[in-house]
């Protein structure tokens, strides 16, 4: 008898332990690494977007390359110009999506060095193509995680 | 000897359980339970994040009889540089009211002031320029934030700021054989430091840190705070 009752403690004790574990913030990412990274991801858009005599910019010059026929990788470009940074050394890594926000729909081209976490961090950019009488809108979404 | 009874009650049993469940609710609820025990933390961390916004989105303020630039590296734009500057101009240091790195928009820009995460290479040598200084060293603390009034108790944070490029190594100035930017004390061990880390283009550079886009020069301001 006593030992169905040590039995029953037993499995009653590790019950609650597990359902602590489980229910405990899994917190993977604190704050000031969210932090970090969305200043890493709003840099690096401000740096490839940064405006020329002709207010054009490199990331305007990639997306119209993209979209206009040419047979340019806009979001493998701009992953290309995130390895140059060497944050993925450190673990940092992200993915690029390239939405059309005008009258075409939501027309995405995405580019990923693998799966974003559940606590990546997404900061985006709104380019505008401007090709006479048109004008279209994209926004760049770029997703960064700690792996 | 034998025992005739458990060693433990499934009354005190069922009491542990509940108790296990009450402080794992309390843990998941309320996830800032701990937060005012670790006000330094977090504290530091604000200043360290305000500190690398004001040097990396701001161009700085220099203020005299009135009249407001952010060019503070050069308010008179006769291209002098730091120490002609304090040389020639008696309220040179008191007239810089804050420090930023920003250059300062081309009129073609469609930015009212400052290019943001675009450093000056001048403002980058003037904030070099007054830390090596060490006569009024003392003042950049003020111009940079990081001395501050809570309850009218003066608040000091230590601060180590540097460009280094994406290997992690200090962007050299070649030409004055010294690091291009690294200011503050060292960073101690075992102490609560908060360190933020921002990717900046510099504007007028070669061969300094690695090109982004179409950014000659791009690397990493590190901005480390502690008290």
């Amino acid at each position: 008898m006593h030992t169905v009752e040590a039995l029953l403690a037993l499995i009653i004790l590790i019950g609650a332990v597990a359902y602590a574990s489980q229910t405990a913030p899994k917190q993977i990412c604190t704050g000031e690494e969210r932090t970090q990274l969305y200043l890493y991801g709003r840099d690096f858009l401000n740096i490839l977007d940064m405006e020329h005599g002709d207010h054009t910019s490199w990331l305007y010059h990639q997306i119209n390359g993209t979209v206009n026929g040419s047979r340019w990788n806009a979001a493998e470009n701009i992953i290309n110009e995130w390895n140059k940074t060497s944050l993925p050394s450190k673990g940092v890594f992200c993915k690029v999506e390239i939405m059309n926000l005008t009258e075409k729909g939501i027309n995405v081209v995405n580019f990923s060095a693998g799966e974003p976490s559940e606590d990546a961090v997404t900061i985006s950019k709104i380019v505008t193509i401007v090709n006479p009488p048109y004008v279209e809108i994209y926004e760049v979404r770029l997703t960064l995680w700690y792996a | 000897m034998q025992m005739e009874k458990g060693q433990m009650s499934v009354d005190f049993m069922i009491a542990t359980t509940v108790l296990i469940f009450g402080i794992s609710l309390i843990i998941t609820q309320i996830p800032m339970l701990f937060a005012p025990l670790l006000t330094i933390s977090t504290d530091i961390h604000a200043v360290a994040y305000r500190t690398s916004m004001i040097l990396v989105e701001d161009a700085g303020i220099y203020c005299e009889n009135g009249s407001i630039t952010s060019a503070w590296e050069d308010p008179e734009k006769n291209a002098w540089n730091f120490s002609q500057y304090l040389r020639n101009r008696r309220n040179y240091l008191s007239n810089v009211r804050r420090i930023g790195l920003a250059m300062n928009a081309p009129v073609w820009s469609s930015h009212e002031d400052t290019v943001p995460n675009n450093l000056s290479m001048r403002k980058i040598q003037a904030l070099q320029d007054w830390w090596d200084d060490s006569a009024n060293r003392s003042m950049l603390w003020e111009k940079l934030g990081l001395l501050v009034s809570y309850n009218g108790d003066p608040v000091n944070y230590s601060f180590n700021i540097s460009l280094k490029s994406f290997n992690n190594m200090l962007i050299w100035n070649h030409s004055a054989g010294k690091p291009l930017l690294q200011i503050g004390h060292p960073i101690p061990t075992g102490a609560t430091v908060e360190r933020i880390e921002r990717i900046v283009a510099i504007d007028d550079c070669r061969n300094l840190g690695m090109g982004i886009g179409d950014n000659e020069c791009c690397g990493i301001l590190e901005v480390c705070i502690w008290k």
